[in-house]
């Protein structure tokens, strides 16, 4: 497995083509040249996993529906994310159980530390054009919000 | 005795569905069956829309077959534009394609599946999933988990990404071939072969443990019926050919281009869910089955070594035709060595250094086109006006083509396992374990998206009487 150079990776999550769905896509764009493993998917879940090289820490993004106003950026640690149904989805498997099946079967791989950054969206069913007004938005607060939390991660760990 | 069952959620498959089970008043099966209760209507959403982007769209119908659909969407535009795609470009998509197939098969097996083979289905439904495989059985997860990452891998190299391939337009293929990306392919491919030898036996090992402990499922879970699959030159095929359809006995009834879909597939709204049944319509209606089992019941030959030789003891286990529900978990395993060995073919086919695009223009009418998805024919057909823009659209996907053989293997679990017996557990277990047999993606068959809480419902007399949740 390649050891990364990079203290943190950044996964970006979502659906380019839908609303606001594509608040991960758009933040995986304005990140780019960032210092971290960058990476987007289009579909999160264990997906991810080949994508781990080591990093320390592990920051996701992606729109989220926790019931606040549209835009709002949510910054929350792992032991702090809701707990998913135990329902496993034929799309693979909620970012939780791909976590714990990472730490069984690839510990080397699996970062000590994980933050979700979600961007709260409203607009999922229609296409990339009706992206609220409120998470366009927000795109530029949540790229520096996760360069901040980049640069704590960093202090912490003393490598960038 | 008079009740009725729930269970919420049932797990592993995708969409949201609801299954009823049906007693009279003696407590006899009256019917049973799958309700689809979401809509999402991507046939009308397509409308409007320029053809060209049919490929990157219909992709994103499903997070777990997209590589079917953007391939399905360009076969069509092909045709809508009447050109054909150069070898080189076949030979790509279906190099992209047999990486998705070993994704998707992988995905299926063990995640999907694997948790009722390796825990049980007896098993705490607390531990039946994919963490619990990981827990029992951490060396065979990593291989499988690493099968499946490879065929997402030769996916994404081919496709230009993993989940949502790009590559594959009208005319052909953007992607470009070479000596470098030939050497890597040809490295996951090789890797890929070399775990067969543990893989193989150790599905069919699970898949023997499960029927000895369930005899049932080998002597009452089978459905006769007629098949579908698609065949070229005296072999299974999955991105182009004729289609097949052949009857219960195995018997070819006839082959026609999918452009002839609509004179033998007959699509029919059913009242009580959004997903459509269709029947093939020869000589009076007749439900059937698509899939990996379909396709090798109607094609016996893969013209591979080891997926040819794994299909004679998938025969000696199953017959020929085989109608055993369960046998389909087997003929996905079949699917996948031949998968990882056409890939290796492809690979080193000279054919596959030539042209990859020819130019296209919608000059207005049909496009029909179709591939063997994961689970089963999909066939995308369109009508673009003179300007490229889709005008009507219609898509034909797996699930719906087996919904008639789900629902009757619903009926066969209930009586096997459900009536008559006290486990509520462990039998309504059973019941989601014939219904995942076929790996049904009601996000595609009703075009929904989104995670699927299930209930199961029996009713005796019309009435519901007791509910069970977990």
């Amino acid at each position: 497995m390649p050891t990364s150079n990079c203290s943190t990776i950044i996964i970006c999550i979502g659906n380019e083509l839908i609303a606001d769905d594509a608040a991960g896509f758009e933040i995986y764009n304005r990140l780019a040249g960032c210092n971290a493993h960058l990476e987007f998917c289009g579909v999160g879940g264990i997906d991810i996993l080949p994508l781990l090289e080591g990093e320390k820490n592990m920051i996701v993004v992606d729109a989220v529906q926790f019931g606040e106003p549209p835009g709002t950026i949510h910054v929350i640690p792992w032991d702090s994310l809701p707990r998913s149904s135990s329902a496993i989805s034929a799309h693979g498997l909620g970012l939780r159980e791909t976590v714990e099946i990472g730490r069984i079967l690839y510990p080397q791989a699996m970062p000590e530390r994980i933050t979700l950054v979600g961007i709260e969206g409203r607009c999922f069913n229609r296409t990339r054009e009706h992206m609220s007004r409120e998470v366009q938005d927000s795109i530029g607060r949540a790229v520096t919000t996760i360069e901040e939390l980049m640069q704590i991660q960093a202090a912490a760990t003393g490598k960038p | 005795m008079k009740r009725s069952i729930r269970i919420d959620p049932v797990t592993r498959i995708e969409g949201h569905a609801k299954v009823f089970i049906n007693l009279n008043d003696s407590g006899a099966l009256e019917n049973a069956g799958l309700v689809v209760n979401e809509l999402r209507g991507f046939e009308k959403i397509l409308i409007g829309m320029e053809a060209d982007r049919m490929p990157h769209i219909t992709a994103r119908i499903c997070g777990v077959c997209p590589t079917a659909h953007h391939i399905a969407a360009s076969n069509a535009l092909d045709y809508a534009a009447g050109v054909k795609a150069p070898p080189a470009a076949m030979l790509l998509r279906e190099l992209m394609y047999m990486g998705h197939i070993i994704h998707s098969h992988s995905l299926s097996i063990f995640v999907l599946q694997g948790p009722d083979l390796v825990m049980g289905l007896d098993a705490d439904p607390a531990v039946r999933n994919v963490v619990g495989i990981v827990q029992a059985n951490p060396e065979l997860a990593r291989i499988a988990l690493r099968l499946r990452s490879i065929g997402q891998k030769i996916n994404e190299m081919v496709g230009g990404r993993g989940t949502h391939p790009v590559t594959s337009v009208a005319g052909g293929i953007t992607f470009a071939l070479d000596q470098e990306k030939k050497k890597i392919v040809q490295e996951w491919i090789d890797e890929a072969r070399l775990m067969l030898p543990t893989v193989v036996p150790a599905v069919k090992g699970l898949l023997l443990k499960t029927l000895d402990l369930h005899p049932s499922m080998l002597n009452d879970w089978v459905a006769p019926s007629w098949g579908l699959g698609t065949v070229l030159n005296n072999r299974v095929s999955l991105i182009e050919g004729k289609l097949r359809a052949i009857d219960e006995t195995g018997a070819t009834r006839i082959e026609f281009g999918v452009e002839d879909y609509d004179k033998y597939l007959l699509e029919s709204v059913v009242e009580w869910s959004y997903m459509k049944k269709v029947h093939i319509n020869l000589d009076g209606l007749h439900e059937y089955r698509v899939g990996p089992m379909a396709r090798m019941n109607a094609m016996r030959s893969f013209g591979t070594e080891l997926a040819d030789a794994e299909y004679a003891e998938f025969a000696k286990l199953g017959g020929a035709p085989c109608h055993l529900t369960v046998f389909q978990t087997y003929a996905k395993l079949v699917e996948m060595i031949w998968a990882i060995e056409r890939a290796g073919e492809i690979i080193n086919d000279a054919a596959i250094w030539g042209e990859t695009r020819v130019p296209v223009k919608f000059k207005g009418g049909r496009g029909v086109g179709h591939v063997e998805a994961p689970r089963g024919t999909l066939i995308h057909d369109y009508e673009i006006d003179e300007n490229g823009i889709i005008r009507a659209a219609n898509l034909i996907v797996a699930t719906q083509q087996n919904y008639a053989i789900i629902n009757r293997s619903i009926e066969q679990a209930a009586q096997s396992h459900v009536i008559g017996k006290t486990d509520e557990d462990a039998l309504l277990n059973a019941v989601e374990f014939s219904i995942r047999c076929y790996d049904p993606c009601l996000s595609c068959a009703t075009h929904a998206v989104g995670r699927m809480p299930m209930e199961i419902a029996i009713t005796c007399g019309g009435e519901i009487v007791k509910n069970i949740r977990r």
